[in-house]
């Protein structure tokens, strides 16, 4: 595999195997790779939820989703890195994200995977409106996202404070 | 001379429209904030005001690049008004 790090939005379904063997096509370095997918949920905050629909921020959406990327790449020894986010309305059940991560050895290709997923959830710039039969209701963000994205930074804090 | 204000998700049903065109408020000697920026909003009609002074988390971006209150906005500049992200 040649490196790569690429980050799509997309309206239409994606196919987990098509997008795995054309991320992995020709490699032979990689013997880890790590994959997250997340998904509609038919329950949130004890509500039966009809419809998912999901807007972005054209442009600078793709910019974070792809400097969330790079910063993964400086982190970790990674041969490569992708991650496709669907907006527009969807159902429980279907795919909301994937993100692929292809490193030598399983330790970096998995807390790759995590640390892009952490990010993406405090960085890019999405928003999801959930139907249920109450009506309709705009998703808060949850500070347990926030912790998430903030405990691999604290480590960086003390790598710097063990370092000085 | 103005720049384009861009507002997504709930901020956006809220304020009950996707955009607007603003003058550039900046002086040579003064640098024309976010902050300013707001205050230029909420003197609006509309719904402005009660969206903006909410207690509800107010993010922002200047030219695709996340900003703060004091963040000067240049001429011609892309602002863009939100909740916090939920994507994922």
């Amino acid at each position: 595999m040649t490196q790569r790090f690429d980050a799509r939005v997309q309206t239409e379904p994606f196919d987990f195997g098509v997008e795995y063997d054309e991320f992995l096509k020709g490699d032979r370095a990689a013997g880890a790779v790590a994959s997250f997918v997340g998904r509609v949920r038919e329950r949130n905050l004890d509500e039966p939820i009809k419809t998912l629909e999901l807007e972005h921020y054209p442009g600078m959406t793709e910019k974070v989703m792809q400097e969330v990327l790079l910063e993964a790449h400086d982190r970790w020894p990674l041969m490569g890195a992708r991650v496709i986010h669907r907006i527009g309305k969807l159902e429980p059940g279907e795919n909301i994200v994937l993100v692929l991560t292809a490193s030598a050895h399983r330790h970096a290709a998995l807390d790759a995977c995590s640390f892009i997923m952490d990010h993406l959830k405090t960085k890019a710039t999405f928003w999801k409106k959930e139907a249920t039969p109450e009506g309709e209701r705009w998703v808060k963000g949850r500070d347990s996202d926030a912790q998430a994205q903030a405990r691999w930074h604290e480590s960086d804090t003390d790598h710097k404070a063990n370092k000085s | 001379m103005s720049i384009r204000v861009l507002y997504f998700g709930e901020l956006r049903e809220h304020i009950g429209t996707q955009q607007d065109e603003l003058p550039w408020l900046g002086q040579p000697d003064q640098a024309f904030t976010v902050q300013d920026l707001i205050a230029e909003l909420t003197s609006r009609a509309g719904h402005y005001a009660e969206v903006l002074t909410s207690d509800s988390p107010l993010k922002v971006a200047v030219n695709q690049n996340m900003a703060n209150l004091m963040t000067p906005i240049p001429d011609h500049a892309e602002v863009a008004l939100f909740r916090p992200v939920t994507g994922g």
